[in-house]
């Protein structure tokens, strides 16, 4: 719960810091407008007919309202969070993100035994392997889970679009 | 009152590939649970995607799954004793004693001792579990859905005021989880809802794909930024077992830890996290004279670790009986069945003893099985403490991909998966836990459609959900829950 203050500053409780400010209130806000512009999308469903008295809408109607409520109490009383991710360490988060995404992308293009032998290479090095390990690490899983999937349960995985040109 | 369902159970359980199944849930769940990093909704989440692409059987699935459900509870205090990690939030308050235990060198000790306390929690609640389901079972045949939608509120309402310090965001939590299961088509009326013309969300979330990108994915990201803090040092476990006395010594906080569980493992939305904190809490007050609790004090260890046994096994008799999970681990079990279009309620003892039966028979073994497997094995389990993150955290990645990806055969419901765990990582950042989220999403449909049919049977009179005594007293239950938290806080600062 506790991060390093910024230095120079008085020592600050975190959790105080975290409860006041706009920073802190703009979850509560962003929550706030998906809630609006849920309802917003709950008051158009399209439907002919409906069977029971209360219809599609009213129960994401109700839902939407009580989203509502729960943002502003939370915009009120932010509450306890952990401070974000700076620096390098934001670097590294969303390069992971990144590097997920990218091998979606490219499961059934490269295929998944280059897919995942880069994926899990990537990963392995930012969870502090050696070069050396985390391109064995990388190489070691995609072909064990390769073999386990394909041989061992028979579940067929991407052997790739470039490759087959299917 | 009728057992004949517990026989047909045994009669399931004790079959060859079910032993197997058995078997194999407890080994993969200790794994799981004594591994820092993945507790048992992740073992599930990584677990129920393969065996529903195999074919497996839904009795031999849920065999397994409650396997690794209570395999996970005997390993989460491996590295909470060893390491002061706890390996899933039910065994947070096992190293408070657990690992000061350690510390002394009286490792082996501790484990040896808290497998005990697990078996017999776990054991007694199974117990209970197989007496008090079709009691509770009798009492649900006389709901309808006017009492099914008030059972729920009442669900949300335990749920907000035990979990968690921040009711606020549990409930936020519960209601995003409810909203996410408006979406897809809507069957009483044919409408599609917040489906944007894309077809992809025509069936709504699916929810292997929300469990893995919540859990799996926003795991790993919280680990990438955990490493920064610096690496654990393991201890040595030495070797030794629990005297006599100090058994007898732990014996009334074994029992005491055991009921506690069981009681807030049956109140639905309270899990085994809750229970640990309540018992070792409450067995401080009564045993703790001579402030020995937290220097290593046996009974410390004993209490919650009985109860978090305990509160797995309570925790799954609203989940079979009513169809309201306990917790959020079966939350994630109701999901597997309703995967397998098995719709739990009291039918489901008589009509599908196989499924009921089979599963709480299969917890008898289980708990036998990890008894067995845990006393001469533990050594090998701790040496996957010593498992690199550069090994552990690829895999478990690659495991999301793999569940995601054999259940839907499309790249797209991985994105979608990474997606959801990219938000699972910002609302835990924010303050939240995650388990409202999937009990929202679990008991979101059941809420919205008996909501709906108590109407449509009143002609759309809201009367018809204060109608009965069994709406009323749900009622009074919500509001009494709700309330105590705010009633105690005022009697304490006035004492």
């Amino acid at each position: 719960m506790s991060g390093p203050g910024a230095a120079g500053t008085a020592v600050v409780d975190p959790v105080v810091r975290a409860g006041g400010g706009l920073a802190a209130r703009l979850p509560a806000f962003v929550l706030l407008l998906l809630a609006v512009a849920y309802g917003f999308e709950a008051s158009r469903i399209p439907y002919a007919f409906a069977s029971d008295p209360l219809g599609p809408r009213a129960f994401p109607l109700g839902l939407s309202a009580v989203l509502a409520l729960l943002a502003i109490a939370w915009a009120i009383r932010p509450g306890q969070a952990e401070p974000w991710p700076q620096g390098a360490l934001l670097f590294e988060v969303v390069g992971l993100v990144a590097l997920a995404f990218l091998t979606a992308w490219l499961f059934d293009r490269a295929g998944f035994l280059i897919a995942m032998a880069l994926f899990c290479a990537g990963v392995a090095a930012m969870f502090r392997a050696t070069l050396v390990q985390a391109i064995a690490g990388g190489i070691g899983q995609a072909v064990l889970w390769w073999v386990v999937f394909t041989k061992g349960l028979r579940i067929p995985l991407p052997t790739g679009s470039w490759f087959t040109g299917s | 009152m009728s057992l004949d369902y517990l026989w047909t159970g045994f009669a399931v359980a004790l079959q060859g590939h079910n032993l197997l199944f058995g078997l194999l849930g407890c080994f993969l769940g200790t794994m799981v649970g004594a591994l820092p990093a993945i507790g048992p909704i992740n073992g599930i989440a990584l677990l129920l995607p393969l065996a529903y692409t195999l074919g497996v059987p839904a009795e031999s699935t849920m065999i397994l799954l409650a396997g690794v459900y209570y395999g996970a509870e005997y390993g989460g205090r491996i590295s909470s004793i060893l390491l002061n990690v706890p390996g899933d939030a039910g065994a947070v308050m096992t190293a408070l004693d657990g690992n000061p235990m350690a510390r002394q060198g009286r490792g082996a000790e501790a484990l040896a001792l808290s497998g005990i306390a697990s078996f017999v929690g776990g054991m007694l609640s199974v117990l209970g579990l197989t007496l008090f389901a079709p009691l509770l079972g009798r009492l649900a045949i006389g709901f309808g859905p006017a009492e099914y939608f008030v059972l729920m509120v009442f669900a949300f309402a335990t749920l907000t005021s035990m979990v968690g310090d921040q009711p606020i965001k549990t409930m936020i939590g519960a209601a995003l989880g409810l909203a996410l299961t408006t979406i897809g088509l809507d069957p009483t009326s044919g409408a599609y809802r917040f489906t944007f013309d894309e077809p992809e969300l025509h069936d709504g979330i699916e929810f292997i794909i929300l469990v893995i990108g919540l859990f799996s994915i926003s795991e790993v990201l919280l680990l990438l930024e955990q490493q920064h803090r610096g690496t654990l040092q393991l201890l040595s476990i030495g070797r030794g077992f629990p005297s006599l006395a100090t058994l007898r010594h732990c014996v009334g906080a074994v029992l005491r830890g055991t009921g506690i569980g069981f009681v807030i493992g049956v109140l639905p939305g309270t899990g085994a996290s809750v229970a640990s904190a309540v018992a070792y809490t409450t067995e401080k007050r009564i045993s703790d004279r001579s402030g020995t609790f937290g220097k290593g004090d046996p009974r410390g260890l004993a209490a919650p670790e009985a109860a978090n046994n305990a509160a797995a096994g309570g925790a799954f008799v609203p989940m079979l009986t009513l169809g309201v999970p306990g917790s959020g681990t079966t939350a994630v079990m109701l999901g597997a069945l309703l995967l397998y279009n098995i719709q739990p309620g009291p039918q489901l003892f008589t009509e599908r003893p196989e499924i009921a039966g089979g599963l709480v028979a299969s917890m008898y073994i289980g708990n036998i099985l990890l008894l067995a497997l845990n006393l001469p094995l533990v050594q090998l389990f701790v040496r996957m403490l010593l498992l690199p993150n550069w090994i552990l955290l690829p895999g478990i990645l690659t495991l999301a991909f793999l569940g995601v990806y054999s259940t839907y055969a499309s790249t797209l419901s991985i994105m979608i998966m990474l997606a959801i765990g990219v938000v699972g990582y910002l609302l835990r950042k924010l303050g939240f836990d995650l388990a409202p989220v999937i009990l929202g999403f679990v008991l979101g449909k059941v809420m919205e459609t008996n909501l709906r049919n108590a109407l449509a049977i009143s002609g759309g009179e809201l009367g018809i959900l204060f109608g009965s005594t069994i709406c009323l007293v749900l009622w009074a239950l919500a509001g009494l829950v709700l309330l105590a938290p705010f009633l105690l806080r005022r009697r304490a600062a006035t004492a």
